[in-house]
């Protein structure tokens, strides 16, 4: 049983500016616009510290990142807890 | 104790420290604003990515937050002015320049607001975050008025130089950030949130 | 047999016997829009008890009879329910008939002909997620019928829980989920984004359930008679009758009430068939997909048999002598103009495919590997999935009229581009 988390980006909040696609290059890339395209969303455990660095740093609050519980063999996702986020309800 | 320092070697360090991370301050305090607006707008060259301009607006505001205790401590400290303790917070409350410090002590007010935010940002959300940060913008003009009030050093070439060139960064940042939003206004008005008719396809798309 | 207090009754009919489908909408062009004549068609809703018992027990018995939403997404409706009754607070109902699709007409024709039937199960829904409101959202078209029922219902004291009926925004993306509790709370049409989902916070920070009136009036019927009579129709992963709105190049266009997996041929034939020889056919919505008109014809009409969603009911029969790739150039303007503009990929994505397909369909396109590159791209990146019904259409269309956009590619046309197929609301429908 693993710990990881997933990135996610709040795409109202997101004006592409483009520092997540600079920190994390592994993970996002952009479009023809400057939006991020989230290649791969499951975060590499060597890369965490990167990611919460791009949650942190995003200009517009728009990261976040859900860690998922007991995700088992048949990888079925049965919880996910916001782990870090910039992201409040409003 | 100062008074020791100054007989040992003749110079009146406090003081000396005081007005020199004055001017330091306001280099870097300008720094930390052109580099704001420059992530903002995206303008950073191409040497420099995005996330490391903000990385660096981040620490040289840190920085100047350090500095700046040592400049307001040094200040009252130094025996031959007198400025209470409480001056640090009130503005225009000490009775040595009352003007001159009270913007000083404005713009640090202003100041410590965007930092404390903005180290809290993740918790009070964006919008409450953006709205404190607006105030950057009032606290440069202060700290740039407290340096021509009560530095007066400006009769030095290269202090001067110092100084006006600081006050046209932030000219031309700030220049280019009101363009930049009236540029993006016209964007978005041409682009999806007004319906234009459906276009009819020309004739021409009829035979060779 | 009984075995939880509902009464059964099982009316399947042989199928041999089977002619037009009338579960929701009365026969031929009847209507059961007076409450009295509603009574005497169904009958009474059974009473819904307060307890816990009845609320799982009608849970299960619409998660059996596979009740999936009609309002295009099909989501299972029994998931939906069970998501607001686990939440702790006061639930709302939303009764959702904003049909924001404008092709479609199922919504309005079914509050029309029969609200009583939408609104019983409102009522019912209400009672099993134990709402302390219904609000009913609908098309202006339909508001003062709905009006109607509402007050009749209210004399009668029929329902446990006061319904509120609201008119619905007047734009595409307006009858998504999060959209309408948007425009009921703040007035602004435009979907909130993911989290959370509106079966936990919705309303007010309540848990909403919003449901599309057709799958209410099915919830009704199931309330009712039982799942094992819903099953009687259908196929087994898709059991029950839909409504569907029969437009484009056929004899009497229209809504009709079909059977889930009868075939496309049939269908067509019940609004009297096709005036002209057909190439393909629009299926679900304008965010649906194009599928040829050979072999589709013969194939059953059901999400399995066609390989595509059944969205919001739409089926468009697109006639050999119109353009596909003109047509859906239309289409691919229309939906981006109806963007809510809230996120990059939609805001600068849509315009620059629909000004890819439009320069196809004039004969000048030059960049169609990166119109195929977008339509990848947006999928998915959306605030809501708007963006993915555009990528869904133009890219059926490019598969389907894949002949016509090699012509268009050379610099010609043999459809008729002028010829307009699908109704699309004029610039200003806000």
């Amino acid at each position: 049983m693993s710990s990881r988390v997933r990135i996610r980006v709040d795409r109202i909040a997101c004006d592409g500016r483009g520092l997540c696609g600079e920190i994390l290059p592994e993970l996002i890339t952009f479009d023809d616009w400057g939006f991020p395209i989230i290649k791969e969303n499951l975060v590499p455990e060597d890369l965490d510290g990167v990611a919460h660095d791009a949650v942190e740093l995003c200009p517009k609050l728009a990261l976040r990142l859900e860690a998922l519980e007991q995700e088992c063999c048949s990888s079925k996702v049965v919880r996910t807890s916001v782990v870090a986020t910039s992201w409040t309800p409003s | 104790m100062s008074a020791v320092a100054t007989a040992t070697t003749g110079l009146p360090w406090l003081w000396l420290v005081s007005r020199g991370s004055g001017l330091v301050l306001l280099v870097l305090f300008t720094a930390v604003v052109v580099l704001g607006v420059s992530t903002r707008l995206g303008s950073a060259p191409r040497a420099l990515p995005r996330f490391a301009v903000a990385e660096l607006h981040r620490t040289l505001a840190l920085f100047a937050v350090a500095l700046l205790v040592l400049h307001v401590v040094t200040a009252i400290l130094d025996p031959y002015v007198r400025i209470g303790w409480w001056a640090t917070v009130l503005p225009f409350a000490s009775h040595y320049r009352a003007l001159a410090l009270g913007l000083g002590t404005l713009a640090v007010d202003f100041g410590a607001a965007v930092v404390l935010t903005s180290l809290a940002r993740r918790r009070l959300g964006f919008r409450l975050w953006r709205a404190v940060h607006w105030l950057a913008y009032l606290s440069w003009p202060l700290a740039f008025a407290h340096t021509l009030t009560a530095g007066g050093d400006m009769g030095i070439w290269w202090v001067a130089g110092l100084v006006w060139g600081s006050a046209s960064a932030v000219a031309v940042a700030v220049g280019a950030r009101v363009l930049a939003s009236i540029r993006s206004g016209a964007v978005s008005l041409s682009r999806g949130s007004v319906l234009s008719k459906v276009p009819r396809i020309p004739a021409g798309a009829r035979g060779a | 047999m009984p075995t939880h207090g509902l009464v059964l009754q099982p009316r399947a009919l042989p199928r041999e016997e089977r002619v037009e489908v009338s579960r929701l909408l009365p026969d031929g062009t009847a209507n059961c829009a007076g409450l009295a004549d509603h009574l005497v068609r169904h009958g009474e809703l059974p009473p819904s008890r307060r307890s816990l018992a009845w609320r799982e027990t009608m849970t299960t018995e619409i998660e059996h009879a596979g009740l999936v939403g009609h309002g295009g997404a099909a989501f299972p409706t029994a998931k939906k329910l069970k998501a607001v009754i686990s939440q702790a607070s006061r639930a709302v109902v939303i009764a959702n008939g904003t049909e924001g699709e404008p092709a479609s007409e199922k919504d309005r024709t079914l509050l029309t002909r029969a609200p009583h039937l939408v609104l019983d199960g409102a009522s019912v829904a209400a009672d099993i997620v134990e709402a302390s409101e219904v609000l009913v959202v609908v098309h202006r078209d339909v508001r003062a019928a709905v009006d109607a029922a509402v007050d009749e219902r209210r004399s009668a004291e029929l329902d446990r829980v006061p319904l509120r009926v609201v008119t619905a925004a007047d734009r595409f993306v307006a009858g998504e989920a999060s959209a309408v509790v948007n425009w009921v709370a703040r007035a602004r049409p435009v979907p909130l984004g993911r989290p959370p989902r509106t079966s936990e916070r919705g309303l007010d920070g309540r848990p909403t359930l919003v449901q599309n009136v057709e799958t209410l009036a099915h919830l009704a019927l199931i309330a009712r008679h039982g799942a094992a009579w819903y099953r009687a129709l259908g196929t087994p992963d898709e059991p029950g009758s839909m409504l569907v709105t029969l437009l484009g190049a056929l004899e009497e266009p229209g809504v009709r009430e079909i059977e889930i997996g009868t075939s496309v041929a049939e269908v067509l034939a019940r609004a009297g068939g096709p005036t002209t020889p057909l190439q393909a056919l629009l299926v679900g919505g304008y965010f649906g997909s194009w599928l040829p008109a050979h072999p589709t014809l013969s194939l059953p009409f059901s999400a399995r048999g066609l390989g595509a969603g059944l969205g919001a009911g739409l089926v468009v029969a697109f006639p050999t002598d119109a353009c596909g790739v003109a047509e859906t150039a239309r289409l691919a303007r229309y939906l981006a103009c109806e963007s809510a503009g809230q996120c990059g990929p939609c805001l600068f994505g849509l315009p620059a495919i629909a000004d890819e397909v439009e320069k196809l369909a004039e004969g000048r396109s030059n960049r169609l590997g990166d119109l195929e590159r977008w339509l990848v791209e947006i999928e998915g990146r959306g605030a809501c999935s708007h963006p993915d019904g555009v990528a869904r259409l133009v890219s059926s269309a490019l598969r389907v009229f894949a002949v016509e956009v090699a012509e268009h590619l050379e610099g010609w046309c043999t459809g008729e581009g002028e010829r307009h197929v699908l109704p699309i609301p004029p610039g200003g429908s806000r």
